[in-house]
């Protein structure tokens, strides 16, 4: 089930074999994961799979029922939550409102041995860093949601902690808010070189921010690999589903006598341009604009089928009803069994 | 046309409920008073009389004092076990509202025949002390501070806050002294004003368990009763009063409180 592809530079996270449960429902069930020092590792999936869980099992706050994780070589998962060296971005950020900007960063700091003016040129270097000094003295409820959402960053960073999780950091912002945030997220992991692992249910999201992916399906790893390589390669339906809403039809359309299943992306579709490189034709059933892209959905033998075109480039007159020959070329064709 | 027909009928109604409290004023300062519709004389000469009353002053003393250790008793009871049974065990909430309504809910005869059978005899003999009556009026004053506790509680990210607090290596205890009781505050103290409300008018516990052996502001109220009309008129114009203050910081904490959550 697990399929792991490219080699890590060296695991700083790694998490064996854990289990963990809610009551009598298991929610994790044995998943195993590398995270390799200074990556963004996004950990996606439907609701319910296990990903927050996990997020949690590492941070020390969800108890785990077996298996072992070691963070830069030393063994976390017998220590308590703040022993772990890592801090935790929350979905709806769990500020304290009745403490400032600097009072939320402060919070974190005070009991860690630091002197007074230790901690407030950590706290001034943070709001610095998030672009947040002049709204230093403020209360989280007279900030919007992305200043929220980068005092909520500062308060995990300003710890320093060796591993930063993410947990739907962003799902709470509007889509506007959302994709500058993203930016600004990867530019500021990168620049301080951190090992993140970040959840979210937003494949778009996943792709833009993660080096590699996990995407988790019922308390299992169903594939971790780099977005590039399980948007094209997936390891299975599941994933192959998640993700691009790719076309998955039975593998003898294309290789006759092929058991399993073929996964063609909307995109690696095309008209044929005579019947030697038509592979199967489809009815219209409708189209809808998605963007730049129109979205052709056909039917074919029973399978829906989905075909996205750039009417900029390609001006084709497709309207219901309409039968169209596809061709796909074979190297955009990815087989899976089952 | 409607709109000025429901304006008139509410500042008749308005009128009507200040009726009396405006004779009872009237009757306060009243010095002349028997034989025509308003009074021939006023002045200020019963208020002060009254006011300077030392046995006056000392009901009021007595009912502030016991009122206060009552909501302090209670507040160190309830308040803890709110929040623990909210953030802990929140299956238990729900028998938790069930039973804090119990004193409303059993008729305060029955719970003082109750109290005074137990309390009787050793080994806590505590019959006719204002003890006794500090300790009765101590879950009189549990159903306000549940549910505006409990109401407050709901609107925040406990969880969330205790969590983030674990991360840092704050103790639970630390972040719900520093973050939850600031955010809880106002409603705590908008139910400590609405009990202190009650517990300042309570008669039926302080007349059956203390009686004139305790005189509180009720008692005191109820003794005068058959003295001169201006003097209970002054006593229930104070209380009147006191009560109004009492609402209005009801109304500015509860305001407060609604403002700053998150």
């Amino acid at each position: 089930m697990n399929s792991q592809s490219s080699p890590t530079p060296r695991n700083f996270l790694d998490i064996d074999r854990v289990t963990a449960a809610y009551g009598e429902t298991q929610v994790l069930h044995g998943v195993s994961l590398d995270v390799s020092e200074g990556e963004m590792h996004v950990l996606l999936g439907p609701s319910g799979c296990g990903k927050t869980t996990l997020l949690r099992a590492i941070s020390g706050l969800q108890p785990i029922s077996g298996g072992t994780m070691t963070l830069g070589g030393t063994r976390i998962d017998d220590k308590a939550p703040d022993k772990r060296g890592l801090a935790m971005v929350f979905q709806h950020y769990a500020l304290f409102p009745n403490m400032s900007v600097r009072g939320n960063l402060a919070f974190g700091l005070r009991g860690k041995g630091l002197s007074r003016p230790q901690i407030d040129e950590r706290v001034e270097r943070m709001l610095h860093t998030v672009d947040l000094t002049a709204r230093a003295d403020a209360r989280p409820a007279a900030l919007s949601g992305g200043q929220r959402q980068r005092v909520a960053l500062a308060r995990a960073l300003v710890v320093e902690p060796r591993l930063l999780l993410l947990d739907e950091p962003l799902s709470a912002l509007d889509a506007q808010i959302r994709k500058r945030l993203q930016l600004e997220l990867k530019r500021l992991q990168r620049a301080a070189g951190l090992t993140a692992i970040l959840v979210t249910h937003d494949q778009d999201e996943a792709m833009r921010l993660g080096d590699r992916i996990t995407l988790m399906d019922a308390g299992h790893i169903a594939q971790t690999s780099t977005p590039a390589e399980i948007h094209a390669r997936p390891a299975n339906r599941f994933v192959a589903r998640f993700f691009g809403e790719a076309n998955i039809l039975p593998a003898d359309w294309f290789v006759p006598g092929l058991g399993g299943h073929a996964v063609v992306h909307p995109t690696a579709l095309m008209p044929a341009p005579d019947a030697s490189a038509t592979v199967f034709t489809a009815d219209v059933i409708d189209t809808e604009h998605l963007g730049a892209l129109r979205r052709v959905n056909c039917r074919a033998s029973g399978e829906e089928i989905r075909f996205d075109f750039l009417p900029a480039s390609t001006p084709l007159d497709i309207t219901p009803g309409t039968r169209i020959a596809f061709g796909v070329r074979g190297d955009a064709i990815h087989y899976v069994d089952g | 046309m409607s709109r000025h027909l429901s304006g008139s009928f509410l500042f008749l109604l308005a009128g009507l409920f200040a009726l009396p409290f405006l004779a009872i004023a009237l009757s306060a300062v009243a010095t002349d008073w028997s034989d025509a519709l308003l009074p021939r004389h006023i002045g200020l000469d019963v208020i002060t009389s009254v006011l300077g009353d030392p046995r006056f002053q000392a009901s009021v003393l007595r009912s502030l004092a016991i009122s206060f250790t009552a909501l302090a008793l209670s507040l160190a009871l309830i308040v803890p076990a709110i929040v623990a049974a909210h953030v802990y065990w929140p299956a238990l909430d729900r028998w938790f509202a069930r039973l804090v309504v119990l004193p409303y809910a059993v008729p305060a005869v029955v719970l003082v025949v109750g109290y005074l059978r137990v309390f009787s005899q050793p080994p806590v003999q505590i019959n006719g002390t204002p003890t006794l009556l500090a300790l009765a009026y101590v879950p009189l004053c549990f159903p306000m501070l549940y549910v505006n506790v409990k109401n407050a509680l709901q609107g925040l990210a406990v969880r969330d806050w205790l969590d983030a607090g674990r991360l840092v290596g704050a103790t639970d205890e630390r972040v719900l002294l520093c973050v939850v009781l600031p955010m809880i505050a106002p409603a705590i103290g908008l139910a400590c004003v609405l009990n202190l409300g009650i517990l300042m008018g309570e008669f039926v516990y302080a007349n059956l368990l203390v009686g004139g052996r305790f005189e509180t502001l009720q008692i005191y109220m109820f003794a005068q009763r058959s003295e001169s009309g201006s003097v209970t008129s002054v006593i229930i114009l104070a209380y009147f009063l006191t009560l109004l203050l009492l609402t209005a910081l009801a109304i500015w904490l509860s305001a407060r409180g609604g403002t700053d959550k998150r």
